[in-house]
Formats: C-alpha cells, structure tokens, sequence
C-alpha cells in the first residue's frame, strides 16, 4: 500500500502559498480596520468662500437710474453712466449673464427677462472686448422650453452669447461657509466656473412669499435639488445666496412691472408701465430703489433688511448718490 | 472516533448555537435573553459580510474582523465552514438526508457533480460588482449570504410562528413581507428533494467565495490511487458533489468526511498528500466571469432606474440609521434589528421602494406594541454592520454632549385634520398628545372656535418622529396623525 | 495494517481537537453573556451623585424590619429627571430642583405590598412648600405631626426644611400606611436636622391660626394680576375668619412698589380709605365690598390681613404679624 505522500519542496510550495494568501488577507484587513461606527452627521468637504465678481467700486459710480421706454437704449445709458462696460468687463474675459429665465412664457408676460435687454447687454458685452459671454439659469419649467418661449434663446443665438442648459454635470453640492442653508447643497456651478464676470439680469415683480422679486431673488435660479424647501425661510436663502455670489453688476429692468399675481403674473392687467432702468454695484440698492416701484419700502422686504445687516449693501439707495437719466425713444 | 462523527457534532452544535442566539435576540436580563450572548455570532463570522463591506465603505467595521479567522482558515484547511459550521448547510444536509433514499447506485448518480454548480460563482462576482460599484454602491449581498439569510428566515418567520402558535411569547410578534421570506426559504429547502444541498451547490455565493480561496489549502481530500478498486462508493455521500471517484473538485469539497467513510479500501483521507486525481479551481471560464461582471454593472443603474427609490416612499429608518446611501452600503438585511426591537416597530420592508430595500428595516407605527420607544437604543446596538449606528442614549435624546445637536429625529407627525376625530367630527380625543413621550411635548392643544374642545396640532420642531401618536390614534388604518420621514436629523434636510 | 492504525489515530486526533475548539467556543460565549449592557435601561449621562447625606436616608432600616430595599437608590439630575416621572417635572425643574433619589422598599412577607419612597432636594424650604402645595391631592387626610403633610389612601405627602418628600404604596392597605408614616416621620426629623432658610409661611403669627391652612397663591391674588406669589394663612377669630398674606418680594423697593400698586387696585375698584391706625404708622386701611384690608410694609415684605370682621380684630392680627416679621427676620 504505498502512499502518495507529498514531496517536501510541494508542501513548502503548498504552505507558502497559503500562507500568503492568508498574510495578505489579514494585512488588507489591519489596514481598512475601523472599530468607530460611521458618524450620522456628513462632514462636508466641499466649503467654499464667497464668489466674489465685483470690481473695485468708484465713488459716485455705484449706481444709476435712467428713465425711458426702450430697454436697449437705457441700459445702454445706464451702464454707460456707471463708466460704461469697459469698466466692468476686460477684454479676453469670459462673462456670464444671469436672467430670469424661471417661466416658459413669452416676453409680453414680463415674468422673464426681456429679450431685447440679453441683446443689448450681451452687444455692450461684445464691444468693450468680452471673449465669450454665456447666458445659464435653472428655471422652474424644462429649461429649454423655458428658453425658447421667451425668446431669450434666439436674442441670444443673434448675438453670439452661449446659452448654457443647467445639465446634471453642470451642478455640485456645495457648502458656504457660515451659511444654514446653503451646506452640501446643488448649485449651478459649471458656468460660474467658467467666467470671470457676472452680470445678473433681473426684473421687478410681485412675489408672495418674498413679497417682490428683483435682482436678489433673481439668484435663486443658481439653486438645484429640492430648492422649493427653501420657501420656508426664504428670506435667509436669498441672504445666502448674495452671500455666495457677489455679481460684477446687476441691472434691474423696471420697465414694465408686475404688479400683481407675481411672479408668474399671465395678463396685461399684472403690468404697470414704470420705463426705469437700474443699474448698479450694490445689489441690495437696486432693490431698495426697485421696491419703490411696487409701491413698497425697503422696510417692507425682510430680505434687504437682514443683507444690510449683514454688510451685503445698503437700504438707503439715496447716500449712493445714484446718477439719474432720462433717454427718449424705443428700441 | 471518526471523522464525521466530529463533524456531526460540530453540525448540530453550531445549528443548536444558531437557532438559540436567533432565539434569545430579545431585550432584557434573563438568561433567555439578550444579555451579553453574542448574537452576532455567525454574522461576524460570515467574511462575505465583510468583504462586502469593505467594497462599499472602504472600512472594516471592528466587529467583523472576526471572519479573517474563517478566511485564513479556509485557506488552510479548506471549506470547513461549509461542512462543519453553517447552520444553513447543517439544515440542508439535515434535509437532504431525509429526502432521499438509501440505495447506493441510485445516490451515486444523485451526487454527480454539475457544470451548473459554477452558477454560484457567477453569482458572487455580480454580488460584489454591485457592492464595489463606487459612490453610488449598494449591499445586496444579504440577499443571497446564507447566514443572513437564514437569520432573517429564522427571525421573521420560524421564531415568530412558533412563538405564536406555542403561546411561548406573552405577545405575537408580527412581520411584514412574510410570503417573500416565506418563499425564498421553503424553496431553497424543498429544492433539496431535487439535489441534495441545492443551495450550496448551485447558489451559496459564500461557499463560492470559500471555493475561490481554498485553492493552496494545506489538508485535503486525497483518493490514493493504488489502493482504490474504483468501486465509486466514495461518490455515494459526497455533500459537496465533488466527485472525489474521479477527478476531485476541491473548490466543490464541502469537507464532510462522508468519502472517508464510504471507502472500504482506506484509499480516501483527508491529509497533506499530493494527489494526482484533483482539479484546484472551480470550473469558471473567463467568458463566463466577464458576463458576470457585466451582468453586476448593469443591475444596480437597471434598479434605480424605476426610480422607485427610498426617497419617494414612505421609509422610515430605525433611530441611528446613517444617512440613506451610507445605510444601504452597510445593510445585510439580516433582520436583527427587526427581532430585538422591543415594541416590534422596525419590519422588513418589501418591494414597495425596489429590490435594494427588500428586508431592510423601514418603522410601521401601526404594527406592535408602541412606536418607537424614547429611551431604548436596541436596534443601533446590534447592527452588526453599524448600518443603524449604535447611539447612546443621549446621543439619541440629544442630552449631555448632543445638547447643541439636539435628538434624532426619524420623521414627523402630521395630523390629517380630515380624519382626526376633533378635528373632523368635533369628538374629544387628545390620545396622541397624551402619549408624545418627549418633554415639552410636541403635541400642543389649542381650543376649537366654540371652545368647547381641544384640538391637536403637531410642533415639528419637537417632533423626532416615534410614531407613538400614530400607534395610538384610535381612528382605522393609517391612522389619523401619520408619520412622515419628513425633517429627519440624518438627511440634512431643512424642514423649518 | 500500521497505516490503518495510524490513520485512525490521526482522525480520532482531528476529531478530539475539533470538539475541543466547539467546546471553547462554547465555553467562551458563556462567559461574554454575562458581561453585558442592556440598551434599553434609562441611563443618566451625567449624574453627579445627589447630596452624599440623602443616600443614608434611604437605608435598608428606614421602613422597618418587616421590609427591605428591592433596589439600588435612583438617583435623578435636572438633565434627566423627566426619565423618572415624565410631564410633572417641569414643576420641579420651575422650582429650583437639585436632585431627586428615591428607592423602593418590599415586604418581606406580602409579594403585594411595596413603596418607593421619593426624595426631592429642593435647595430652599420655600422651593419645597412650592412644589409641595402646587400638587395636593384632594381627598386628603392632614397629617397632625407635621407643618406640611397629608395623606390619602395610598400615598403620603410632605415637605420638611430644604425636601420635599413622596411615599407611593402599593395598596391601600392600612397597615402598609401605618409603615409609611413612621418612615415620612424619620425623613422629616432627618429634613429638620439640617438648616434651612425660614421664608414667609414661618412668620405668620401662631394664634388663632388654622392648622395647615397654608397656600401659595401664583397669581392674581385677591383679584389683583399683579399680585402674585402669595403666601396666605386662614385665621379664626372670635368666629370670623381672617386671611394673612405675605407677599415674596426679595427687597423693600419692590416691597414698597407692590404695596402702592394693591392699594391703587382696591381704591380703583371702589375701595374706601379708612382712618391710620396710631399703631401702625405707613399702614393703610381700605374697606372694599364688605371686605377690609390692612396692608403693611415690613423691611423687605409687603404683608396684610383681610376678612369680613370688626377692624379690631384685624389690627391686633396685623400689629402680631408685623412684630413677628420684625422680629424674626433679618
């Protein structure tokens, strides 16, 4: 009965190679070992500071208003007033434009921007040397029907600004520091990335949870995810939000505003024909001034009350010294 | 003694040992009971738990370093887990053995191996694709892994039968999701009357992880080739279906000793000897690995695409669950959670939010005793994975230390003004209010327009969600204050 | 044939050693279940330990040699107090509560009869009167041996000094009351022993006072909103009966402001002002609906005395009371 016992040098071979095996499971699991249960609470890694666009400020040159019927020719006033866009947008920069693009509404509505201002401004753009300028928001309805039906699409294919979709790879939770809110939230990240200036666009509205929507509201197409929780402070989210972006300029459209049924409004009945223009460094300003328009205070809007506070810009529009101007014609 | 005399006995004991810490997972001090017993015994144990683990979380949660013993051991010795500990195996041999007669020529040709038995291969790598899938990565491997498996067979379903049906408990516990725990476990133990250990032949991706790593192992079955008549008696138990008459199939070798016995010609052993009749890897073919992994890609984006996902369904995790892609990293769907609860509020969830969450632990205020309990920890402290973390009392009350956190709070009560009975019919009740367990309650009363009585209204600041107002609530189904997961402390939601 | 024999031995061996390690392993889960930690038990996160001298009140002796302790004493913080008795805490926690240890005791001879003795360091004797009378019970029965105390059929109810103290019962089983109140009666000469600040209820006048009859009114004393936190006293005299009220303010100034502010509420009501009383110098008499008060400034107390009686009779009680408060406070 012989044996087929194995050969010494095959059992060290069979031994070492077990006992390999077996070495390198016991390293791979020292070395992943945690006797910590993982935490409930996330730590977020992904704080950032303020984006700060703005240029340096020039007293006396903060802020103007001008008085007319055609948007084209008072912005064109407006930011000229200010020292023109060369002031605010270098040549070779990138600049984004944020409007209102929330509702898949015509321009007749006015609960979006105008067209013709994303023309004119993205011109004004062009002429003082601007690279490239892109248009983005979020908007409430399917973007892109959001974008064609206020026409904001075309005036913005006619004039070679890019129009940015908010696709899903365009957003990244973010946390701002110091901000409640604003922490491991999705914000329309991408396009700020992409730019060296922001130029918000935004109109003069009813809201009623906000009480008026103007150039702060204006920043909460930026948000993504679940963002209509929010509307339970929404005082505190458009604080944070201007405490995220700090815009280049913002202009502020008054010229036809809507008075009631905001901020989606639907008949000629809504509007009140204001034909103000406002453009400004100082975006709580612009609000301030722009509340008046709706026959509000400053007082009235929580919102600019605590952005005061917290040093994002002041209520009391008249120490800015704004430039007043009144232009004629439309277009 | 012989061989599989030991190995009997080690069977019956580790099965006896399973079925009495299954038994004893309930709160409290007697002997009986929870206690110090270790509970998680098997599943610290069972290294497919961690190597899951691992590939989700990139940790080795403490507990489960215990199944490095089971890995270097079997790569020592082979698939002893198989053959001498898994409770699960021990009852399928139980049944095979019953099922089948005892005329040799006829158990011979029912233990020939099968090529299909590299199903079970197949099955490990798409359990672990899905595990390792990166960021979005999910657990289904207690799907399949035998000792959560029939953990959870044995917690909701056999214990709480024979607790009701023997009055053995003071209360019936109940448990949803019964017919699919049902089904999975009577199947896999009928199709032993088909193919004896069915299960661990064809679908244990446990067994396959051990066939994969038992290839250098030291001790062995080994057929002596000079001494065997070829009589293929030694094929006629063989529980792994290894065919030790021909060429052994040592990752199919379930080390039950059954061969030493069956060989009158002492040509079978298990020793160190090198024999010329064996075949180390299992039967997989490198098409076959590749299908399978392509098979794991695909399954878990094919899941969330119906995005019947946990956030719209009504979820409620047990207090302590991690935030919802950290839990379902870590959740073997054991059911531990659910059999140590102590007001049998956490049940097994069904299909209701896909297959991700069948049998994880979702709270149903309306079955059991109370909703969850303020001051009981039970659920985080036996979650072998830390899937639900094991809170301190004040982590969980937001006392002490957790005094700026604030508590844990799971969801919250909306009262639903159209069936609560002072709301809607002007009938005093104020039951919910009564019962919210927290200080000051978060159940406030204010006096209806006639002032003639008061009617509920629900501070969601307060709130943490237990769901005891629900259980209460004396109107039918749902009941007329429901629990939403709403404003839940892990999700870092704001709900104001 | 050797081969065999070594074979066989070499199993018996592997046999041997695998009932070895079941065996172990065995042993070794017997062993952890005995260290465990039960998940479920209140546990107070950061309980100091009460006042050390509570601790030998709740002795095994303290309800006889018929009885025994069932537990360890429990000890509760303001952080977890509410663990213990739930919504009444808040009046407790509102009234400066330290502590609270309490311990039940069974009988030796009767599985039914039990107690759990509650012991409240309420830091003042005011505190103490406070959660006391904010909570009695009706139904009751004044306990004759005690300042503060009553009893129903099932509980005990007393303040002493700086304590507040509870007796729950098991039943109402008078024997078991009996045993009770031996035990209150040693916590109360216990509660005494130590200092305590005496506050408005020791300083009314002792004569003609009806037993027990102590209230602290909360607020809108005598109808007036601003009144609040009002010791009172009923008193019997020459068969009408008269209240004495102290109120708690902590210094003469606001002493003096509730003072003019009763006065202004009785005159402006249509009280009538009554003549000084030569004894009683920046005392005031108003008579309203039958009703006459004397109000009266003591260094830091504002006090009185009310009722449907002959003006006499009321200023003797408010000439005593004053001269108590002047003569045993500070």
């Amino acid at each position: 009965m012989t044996q087929n016992k194995i050969s010494r040098r095959d059992f060290i071979v069979r031994c070492t190679k077990a006992g390999f095996s077996a070495a390198a499971a016991a390293a791979l699991a020292g070395w992943l070992y945690e006797s910590d249960p993982a935490k409930l609470s996330v730590q977020f890694d992904n704080i950032v500071d303020v984006m700060n666009y703005s240029t340096p400020s020039v007293a006396g040159k903060t802020m103007s208003i001008v008085i007319g019927p055609g948007r084209q020719t008072t912005v064109t006033k407006a930011v000229e007033l200010l020292g023109g866009m060369e002031r605010f947008v270098k040549p070779g920069e990138n600049v984004l434009l944020k409007p209102n693009v929330g509702f898949a509404m015509p321009p007749r509505v006015c609960a979006t921007t105008h067209p013709d201002l994303i023309a004119q401004v993205t011109k004004l753009c062009y002429q003082a040397g601007a690279k490239k300028v892109f248009i983005a928001d979020n908007p409430i309805n399917d973007p892109k029907s959001c974008f064609e039906l206020t026409q904001i699409a075309s005036a913005a294919q006619k004039n070679g600004a890019e129009i940015l979709l908010p696709r899903q790879d365009y957003f990244k939770p973010i946390t701002l520091k110091g901000a409640e809110l604003i922490t491991n939230w999705q914000i329309l990240y991408e396009p700020l990335k992409k730019v060296d200036k922001v130029i918000g666009l935004a109109i003069v509205k009813d809201h009623k949870r906000s009480i008026a929507s103007m150039s702060m509201k204006n920043w909460y197409g930026m948000l993504g995810g679940n963002r209509s929780i929010f509307h339970q402070d929404i005082d505190k989210i458009i604080v944070e939000l201007a405490m995220l972006i700090k815009p280049t300029l913002v202009i502020l459209d008054g010229t036809q505003v809507m008075v009631s049924n905001g901020p989606t409004g639907g008949s000629e009945s809504d509007l009140k024909q204001a034909n103000t223009m406002i453009a400004s460094c100082d975006q709580v300003a612009a609000d301030s001034f722009g509340a008046s328009l709706l026959d509000l205070k400053p007082q009235d809007l929580p919102y600019l009350v605590k952005a005061e506070k917290l040093g994002l810009g002041t209520t009391d529009y008249q120490s800015l010294k704004p430039l007043y101007a009144q232009v004629t014609g439309a277009g | 003694m012989k061989l599989t005399t030991a190995r009997r006995i080690s069977q019956v004991f580790f099965f006896a040992l399973f079925i009495w810490l299954c038994a004893v997972t309930t709160v409290g001090e007697k002997f009986w009971q929870q206690r110090g017993w270790s509970v998680n015994f098997f599943l610290n144990l069972d290294p497919l738990g961690a190597i899951g683990t691992v590939l989700s979380t990139h940790k080795l949660y403490a507990p489960l370093l215990w199944s490095l013993i089971t890995i270097i051991l079997t790569i020592l010795i082979g698939r002893f887990f198989c053959g001498l500990v898994c409770p699960f195996g021990a009852l399928h041999q139980f049944v095979s053995h019953f099922a089948h007669g005892k005329k040799t020529a006829k158990l011979i040709s029912l233990h020939k191996y099968h090529k299909a038995q590299n199903i079970k291969y197949y099955i490990l790598i798409i359990l672990l694709v899905i595990a390792g899938l990166g960021g979005s990565s999910s657990l289904m491997i207690g799907l399949l892994d035998p000792i959560p498996l029939f953990t959870r067979s044995v917690n909701l379903l056999i214990l709480p039968i024979i607790g009701t049906s023997t009055k053995i408990t003071a209360i019936n516990r109940f448990y949803q999701t019964s017919l699919l725990t049902l089904t999975v476990f009577l199947t896999f133990v009928l199709l032993n009357f088909y193919k004896p250990r069915f299960f661990c032949l064809f679908i244990c991706p446990l067994g396959a992880l051990f066939g994969l790593i038992n290839r250098f192992a030291i001790l062995r079955i080994n057929r002596n080739l000079s001494n065997c008549t070829n009589c293929k008696l030694c094929n006629s138990h063989c529980q792994g279906s290894c065919e030790p008459a021909e060429t052994i199939k040592l990752s199919e070798c379930l080390v039950c000793f059954n061969c030493l016995d069956d060989c009158k010609d002492n040509a079978v052993d298990f020793n160190t000897a090198k024999s010329e009749t064996i075949q180390v890897s299992p039967d997989l073919s490198r098409r076959g690995f590749i299908a399978a992994a392509f098979t794991g890609l695909l399954t878990l984006p094919a899941l969330r695409l119906a995005g019947a996902s946990y956030k719209d369904s009504n979820l409620i995790r047990p207090p302590g669950a991690l935030p919802e892609n950290e839990f379902i990293k870590r959740c073997l769907k054991c059911g531990q959670c659910m059999r140590l609860c102590p007001t049998n509020v956490i049940q097994p969830a069904g299909l209701e939010a896909g297959l991700e969450n069948l049998w994880t632990p979702v709270m149903n205020n309306r079955i059991g005793s109370s909703g969850c309990q303020l001051n009981c920890v039970a659920c985080g402290y036996i979650c072998p994975t830390a899937a639900i973390r094991p809170l301190t009392l004040a982590e969980k009350l937001g006392k002490g230390d957790f005094g700026t956190k604030g508590p844990v709070k799971i969801g919250t009560a909306f009262v639903d003004r159209s069936k609560c009975l002072p709301w809607a019919y002007g009938i005093p009740c104020l039951v919910c209010q009564e019962n919210c367990p927290v200080s000051p309650k978060a159940i406030y009363t204010q006096p209806d327009d006639d002032k003639t009585l008061l009617r509920p209204y629900v501070d969601p600041q307060r709130c943490i969600g237990c769901g005891i107002c629900q259980h209460e609530c004396p109107v039918g189904s749902k009941g007329a204050i429901i629990v939403t997961p709403d404003g839940q402390s892990r999700e870092n939601k704001f709900f104001l | 044939m050797t081969e065999e024999i070594k074979r066989n031995r070499t199993h018996t061996a592997i046999s041997y050693l695998i009932l070895l390690v079941l065996v172990l392993i065995f042993i070794a889960i017997i062993i952890k279940q005995k260290h465990y930690y039960v998940p479920t038990s209140p546990i107070s996160q950061k309980s100091e330990p009460a006042s050390p001298k509570t601790q030998f009140w709740l002795s095994e002796q303290l309800f006889g040699i018929d009885f025994k302790p069932a537990n360890e004493i429990e000890t509760y913080n303001a952080d977890n107090l509410y663990e213990k008795i739930d919504g009444k805490a808040d009046l407790y926690l509102q009234n400066g509560f330290v502590s609270l240890q309490c311990r039940r005791y069974a009988s030796n001879s009767s599985q039914e009869d039990w107690a759990e003795v509650y012991v409240y360091d309420m830091a003042k004797a005011k505190n103490a009167f406070a959660v006391y009378s904010g909570q009695m019970r009706s139904r009751k029965q004044l306990l004759g041996w005690t300042q503060f105390g009553y009893k129903t059929s099932d509980s005990i109810y007393t303040a002493a000094g700086n304590y507040y103290f509870e007796i729950i019962l098991s039943s109402d089983s008078n024997g078991l009351l009996l045993t009770a109140e031996s035990a209150a009666k040693r916590l109360v000469d216990l509660a005494l022993k130590e200092p305590f600040e005496p506050f408005a209820i020791h300083f009314f006048p002792t004569d003609n006072l009806v037993t027990n009859s102590f209230k602290l009114i909360r607020k809108d004393a005598f109808g007036c909103a601003e009144m609040e936190n009002i010791f009172s006293a009923a008193y019997s005299v020459n068969g009408n009966s008269l209240t004495a009220f102290i109120a708690d303010t902590q210094d003469g100034s606001s002493a003096q402001a509730l003072f003019a502010k009763y006065h202004g509420f009785l005159i402006e009501n249509g009280g009538t002002e009554l003549p000084h009383n030569i004894d009683m110098p920046g005392s005031k008499a108003v008579e309203l609906f039958g009703t006459t008060d004397i109000l009266f400034q003591c260094k830091n107390f504002f006090a009185g005395v009310r009722g449907s009686a002959p003006i006499e009779d009321l200023t003797k009680l408010a000439i005593s009371f004053k001269n108590s408060l002047k003569n045993d406070t500070k």
